[in-house]
């Protein structure tokens, strides 16, 4: 996926001019932070399991390399096999292999935000091999040749009239269904991806967790598509985050009761399969080839840094579901993955902050996204890393540069500083002429472009303060 | 240098550690306990009201069956409206012999009108069916026809997920799918709009029964 994090600003102004966005992003602001809300007060022991699943992660993370380890043993004892990818090629190459090795022609594919991340569709498609995402939103999407604007909620930039045009471009006459309404349309895949599901060579997976214990991978869904894409192709591809790793079974228990209620407020999601390794000799059905593919792509390079933390994330959503800039602008205007909070702090560490120097800026560090996050990432603080890294590297405009300078050459002057305040605050009251506010500021046209600019009171607090006024 | 060996290097010296292995080989073996939810915690008659409750919230239908009484007259209904073969775990079949319906066990196919499954246990905290592949249980039973229903005895039914997990360890050989199924198959996909039966089930049936522990016959 082509990278335009450097874009944010013009794909941030789109957005907020797109009525249609406007009323989704509404949508999703309404809905799971409620449900949200009303899962968490249903289970008094969420914050006490935050902080073992916290506790947990940070664990995993300082044993990083020992419980990969652990996991491949496993994995390989239950008759599987680990691919290891350095970084996006690596692993696109090593799915299209085994996919090749395997005589596949056609993948049926779950739904997987690494998948998206290295690319994975583009590098099968390339290599001949015909593609269908199974998820409800990413199969609309893969029609559309969309992306992605949620990591939890992949299509809700969308209509339904969206999707009925998506489908009546791509599904014959006969499958097609007699109305627009949801539930028609969703009937409408389904008809159509059965076959595709029966018919598929191999079944690529991502995965929520991986199990160190059992070399096992987890993966959870409302619809039940990615255990269509796992128990039906012959061969089954799981491609992971080397993030992914819990030790125990116990330990996935204690993280699943905190994903879906963050997520989208369910208790659980409808199906949560945990698979180990091929088919036994004697199974009634199940793939003939398990693989997992780990995928490094940066993420190691967060440990041991001021970034380590990022690396508890479980991928919920919450913090994009809590933000008011997502909220304002949804998923594309991030211009890649991840967006939100979790985003902002990923994409640079991935495609580079000089390529998305605006993500850690779009955000007014409200906290929200800390607070929500079940495993208590300090998000602001993690932006605010990418900022100063952004400042150090002189990424960001000239503008904004030499503003800062001179602001902070005054700052460091405090009665320079007021003499200028005052100046200023004068100057802006003339400009008032009497009205109390402003209708145009210079300097502040994107302040005035939508809103009056208060008139500054004729007397400031310190004058005041000093007045004794207290 | 293989992609394997680049991978722990770096993260080795990031870490900056060398041997840290003891650590994480004890917490494998202990295997040490979050907090279990007070919901996860009664006794079984408690459990058993907890755990209907819960997977009717999930929009699970749950029938309880006198003691004793065969699934096809359990699920008469089912029966009769479904064409074709019924999809069966080979621990169930014996039930169908001279019934109505033809029951067979083998892996499901996309045009299965009905499948019935026995499950591992039911966890009452969620309502949450918990159901193993294996020989003579085919999983795929459990995802592609539109109507799928699950066995379950009511002295399987445990507190939470940490319970399930001891179940599934005492069950012997690891299976290879472990699944945990909490209503049927839905999307909010388009327009946050929740419909049910999006790949998997339309309808979730669970038979709620007494003495007749079919997983582990």
């Amino acid at each position: 996926m082509e990278v335009t994090s450097a874009q944010f600003r013009a794909s941030a102004r789109r957005a907020l001019g797109d009525e249609r966005l406007q009323t989704a992003l509404a949508s999703i602001q309404k809905g799971f932070p409620g449900k949200r809300a009303t899962a968490l007060e249903a289970l008094p022991e969420f914050a006490a399991t935050s902080d073992h699943v916290t506790a947990v992660r940070d664990h995993v993370n300082a044993h990083l390399d020992v419980y990969l380890e652990r996991f491949e043993a496993q994995v390989q004892a239950a008759g599987g096999q680990v691919h290891w990818a350095a970084d996006a090629d690596a692993a696109g190459r090593t799915i299209v292999d085994i996919c090749r090795r395997a005589g596949a022609r056609s993948v049926g594919k779950g739904k997987s935000m690494a998948s998206e991340e290295v690319g994975l569709n583009e590098a099968l498609a390339a290599a001949g091999l015909q593609v269908t995402e199974t998820d409800l939103g990413e199969y609309i999407l893969q029609l559309r040749g969309d992306h992605p604007s949620h990591i939890i909620a992949p299509a809700i930039h969308l209509r339904r009239d969206d999707v009925d045009t998506a489908f009546a471009g791509h599904h014959d006459a006969g499958v097609r269904s007699s109305s627009s309404e949801p539930a028609e349309l969703q009937a409408e895949a389904r008809r159509v991806l059965r076959e595709r599901f029966a018919s598929a060579d191999v079944g690529i997976t991502g995965a929520n967790m991986l199990i160190a214990e059992s070399g096992s991978s987890c993966i959870v869904t409302n619809e039940g598509n990615a255990d269509l894409s796992q128990h039906l192709p012959r061969v089954h591809i799981v491609i992971a985050g080397i993030d992914k790793v819990v030790p125990t079974f116990e330990d996935a228990s204690a993280l699943l009761r905190l994903l879906a209620r963050s997520a989208t407020g369910q208790e659980i999601t409808v199906y949560t399969t945990f698979s180990t390794g091929p088919a036994r000799p004697d199974d009634s059905d199940g793939p003939a080839e398990y693989h997992v593919v780990l995928l490094d792509n940066g993420r190691s390079e967060l440990l041991g840094g001021s970034l380590e933390a990022m690396l508890r994330c479980i991928r919920c959503g919450a913090c994009m579901n809590h933000c008011p800039v997502y909220g304002a602008v949804g998923g594309h205007a991030y211009g890649w993955v991840y967006p939100g909070p979790m985003g902002a702090v990923l994409t640079p560490q991935m495609v580079g902050i000089e390529r998305s120097a605006d993500l850690p800026n779009a955000s007014t560090f409200c906290g929200r996204c800390a607070e929500v996050c079940p495993v208590q990432i300090p998000l602001p603080e993690l932006m605010r890393h990418w900022r100063e890294r952004a400042a150090e590297q002189g990424v960001e405009s000239a503008m904004v540069r030499y503003g800062l300078r001179t602001w902070a050459a005054l700052a460091r002057r405090p009665r320079l500083y007021r003499r200028c305040a005052r100046l200023a605050a004068g100057c802006l009251r003339l400009l008032a002429r009497g009205r109390g506010r402003l209708t145009r500021a210079p300097l502040a046209l994107g302040w005035t472009q939508s809103r009056d600019l208060p008139a500054p009171a004729r007397r400031g607090f310190i004058e005041r303060w000093q007045a004794g006024e207290r | 240098m293989s992609d394997r060996e680049t991978v722990l290097q770096r993260i080795r010296q990031r870490l900056k550690v060398s041997e840290r292995a003891g650590a994480v080989d004890e917490r494998l073996q202990q295997r040490p306990l979050g907090p279990v939810p007070a919901r996860a915690c009664g006794d079984a008659a408690t459990l058993r009201e907890r755990f209907v409750e819960r997977a009717e919230a999930a929009s699970a239908e749950v029938r309880q069956p006198p003691r004793g009484e065969p699934l096809p007259t359990t699920l008469a209904d089912l029966v009769a409206g479904a064409d074709g073969e019924i999809v069966t775990d080979e621990a169930l079949r014996a039930e169908w012999r001279g019934g109505a319906g033809r029951a067979v066990c083998r892996r499901a196919r996309p045009e299965d009108a009905l499948a019935v499954s026995a499950a591992l246990c039911g966890v009452a905290e969620t309502g949450t069916l918990v159901l193993a592949s294996g020989p003579g249980r085919p999983i795929t039973a459990a995802f592609l026809p539109p109507v799928h229903v699950a066995a379950v005895d009511a002295a399987d039914i445990v507190g939470g997920y940490e319970a399930a997990w001891e179940r599934v360890r005492a069950a012997g050989a690891w299976p290879r799918a472990v699944t945990w199924i909490t209503g049927p198959s839905r999307s909010a996909d388009i327009e946050q709009t929740l419909n049910l039966g999006a790949h998997g089930p339309l309808r979730l049936i669970i038979v709620l029964r007494n003495g007749q522990e079919a997983f582990r016959e």
